[in-house]
Formats: C-alpha cells, structure tokens, sequence
C-alpha cells in the first residue's frame, strides 16, 4: 500500500511540474481569449541563436624596420541583452619573442591588446592591435632575417 | 377507525395532487377520419438548458523561434457552432501589428489573415465539425536586438451576430 501511494504521489508532482500549453476557449457571446506570441532564443534548428564571429587575418606582416606596426580584426555579434564580446591577443607562448629559423630572435611587445564591445548588437566592428619593436634593442641588434611568433586571440563574453 | 380515516385522508389528497394527462384535440371515432397534432422541439434540451452555442479555441501561447521559421510563423485557431436560426460568429483579433518586446527593445510584428483587420463573419448557424483557421505573423528586425524572449498578447474577441 506504502509503495503504491509513494508511486502515486510521485506522478501527482510530475504533472504538477508539467506546464502544457492548452488552448483557450471562448465561448460567451462577447467573450474574449488572449493567444501570447512570443519568441525562442533558439532558431528552428534547435540551436542557440545568440553568438559570434571574430576574424583574424592568417598573416600578419611587419615591414623591418616598423616600430609599430598595425593589425585589424574584425568582431560581429549578436548576445543577450547587456553581454558583450572581449577579445585579447597575446604572445601563445608569452615570451614576446619572433625568432628565425635558426633561433635567432626579436623582442615585440602588443599594443591595444584587448578590445572589449560595447553592447551586445556589433557588425563588422574592425578592431586594431600594435606590434611594437623597439629600434635599438630591437631592429639595430637583430641580423636581417624572417622572424615570426604565433598570435592567440581569446574571446569571450562578458558584460557590457 | 382514526387511523383509517387518516389513511384514506391521505389517499385522498394523493389522488388530488395527480394530474392525469388527457388528451385533448378532437378525438376521432368515424372510419377514416381525420385529426391533427402538433409536433413542436425546443431549444434547451431535457435538463432544460440552451442547446445553441459555440467554441472558439485559439492557442494560449505561440512560440517563434529566433529569426522565424522557414516556412512562416502562424496562429492556429478553430470555431465550432451551433447557433439558433439567422444567427453567425462574429470574430476579431484587437491589432494587425504590433511590437514583441522584452521590456527594453522591440521586434516589429504584423498579421495578415481572417479576423485580421476586419471581423470574421462565419456566414452559417452550424459548422460541420470544427473548422481551422490561420493567422500569419512576420516578425522583422531579427538582427536588430538582442537575444532574449520577446512577446505579445494577441486578444480574440466573439460576437454572435445576425447573418446579414
């Protein structure tokens, strides 16, 4: 009997948690109904809607001699209301040094490093970060060669 | 002899209370004769309650999904009735557009379709089972606002009116 009651009470909170969509009938002269349109964040596939997109360009190329050097990204998005998109770059190993193949190598630091949105709605926001060499201890000292490093680019959501 | 007396007292007021149903009209009693009676329904059934009415059922909720669906978004509702003679549905929606908003940004919306604009007439007393109808909703400005859940209510509104 215990066990049957526990199995009963147990369905009996399960319809209660269940919120079916019934329809609502009128039927009274001058009666009134109210159908609630509304949207999903999802899109018809199922998947959340909001989201991003950072560009990145593959290369990134440093005239010698450049002491700052441009680099432009792009950032468009569409999240929920007061999010915004962050995007930092940095050196992937984090010893801001290009090297050659030979392993010769040439200090940089970054500029402008991260670029933070203002709000949550951005098409094709163009972001700028600066490769910097320093021209004594950087371009003077360094043999003519093709130095290169990797460039992460981290993005994340956070409030606007 | 009281206690018969009041047993035939009671039998008496009994009999007093029945009202025997004779028939009335002329009663026939010649070979091939002739008489009418009248056949009558009313409009309440046995327990006494109107038979005529109707059901117009539209959807508490309607759910779009973010950037519409491919095949168009739409508002499912349905009437049945039952109405005395000369008598229709009448039946409204309260906008033709109008705005889905989570209480700081909007999302354009309109409708196209019956009782859009201007009222439904269903044009008979009695529908043959239940008939569907659709409303159509376009929602613009997808890219415009954030995600969130935006909404409305879209209110219906019956009349029962002469069939004109």
């Amino acid at each position: 009997m215990k066990k049957i009651l526990a199995v009963a009470l147990s369905l009996v909170m399960l319809l209660a948690v269940s919120v079916p969509a019934f329809a609502v009938d009128i039927a009274k002269d001058g009666g009134t109904g109210e159908a609630l349109v509304k949207t999903s964040t999802q899109n018809e596939d199922g998947e959340e809607a909001a989201g991003f997109t950072v560009s990145i360009p593959a290369e990134n190329i440093i005239p010698w001699d450049s002491t700052e050097t441009d680099f432009t990204y792009h950032i468009t998005s569409q999240l929920a209301p007061a999010k915004a998109v962050s995007v930092e770059v940095k050196d992937a190993d984090e010893v801001n040094q290009m090297t050659d193949v030979n392993g010769l190598t040439l200090p940089y630091w970054i500029t402008n490093a991260t670029a933070t949105m203002t709000g949550p709605i951005v098409t094709d926001q163009a972001c700028i970060f600066t490769i910097n060499v320093d021209s004594t201890d950087g371009w003077d000292k360094a043999p003519v060669s093709e130095y290169s490093d990797t460039l992460l680019f981290t993005a994340s959501i956070v409030d606007a | 002899m009281k206690k018969i007396l009041a047993v035939a007292l009671a039998l008496v007021m009994m009999l007093a209370v029945c009202v025997p149903a004779f028939a009335f009209g002329e009663d026939i009693s010649t070979n091939g004769g002739q008489s009418q009676t009248q056949l009558q329904t009313l409009t309440t059934d046995e327990e006494g309650n109107p038979v005529a009415g109707f059901t117009v059922s539209i959807p508490a909720a309607v759910e779009i999904p973010w950037g519409g669906t491919s095949t168009g978004d739409f508002l499912n509702w349905s009437y049945t009735s039952k109405l005395e003679t000369g008598k229709q549905l009448s039946i409204s929606v309260d906008k033709t557009s109008g705005n889905l908003t989570n209480g700081t940004d909007n999302l354009p919306y309109t409708l196209t379709g019956d009782a859009v604009g201007t009222a439904f007439l269903t044009g008979e007393e009695v529908t043959e089972g239940t008939v569907s109808k659709q409303i159509a909703i376009a929602v613009t400005g997808w890219g415009d606002v954030p995600v969130d859940a935006y909404s409305d209510t879209v209110t219906f509104t019956v009349d029962v009116v002469d069939i004109v």
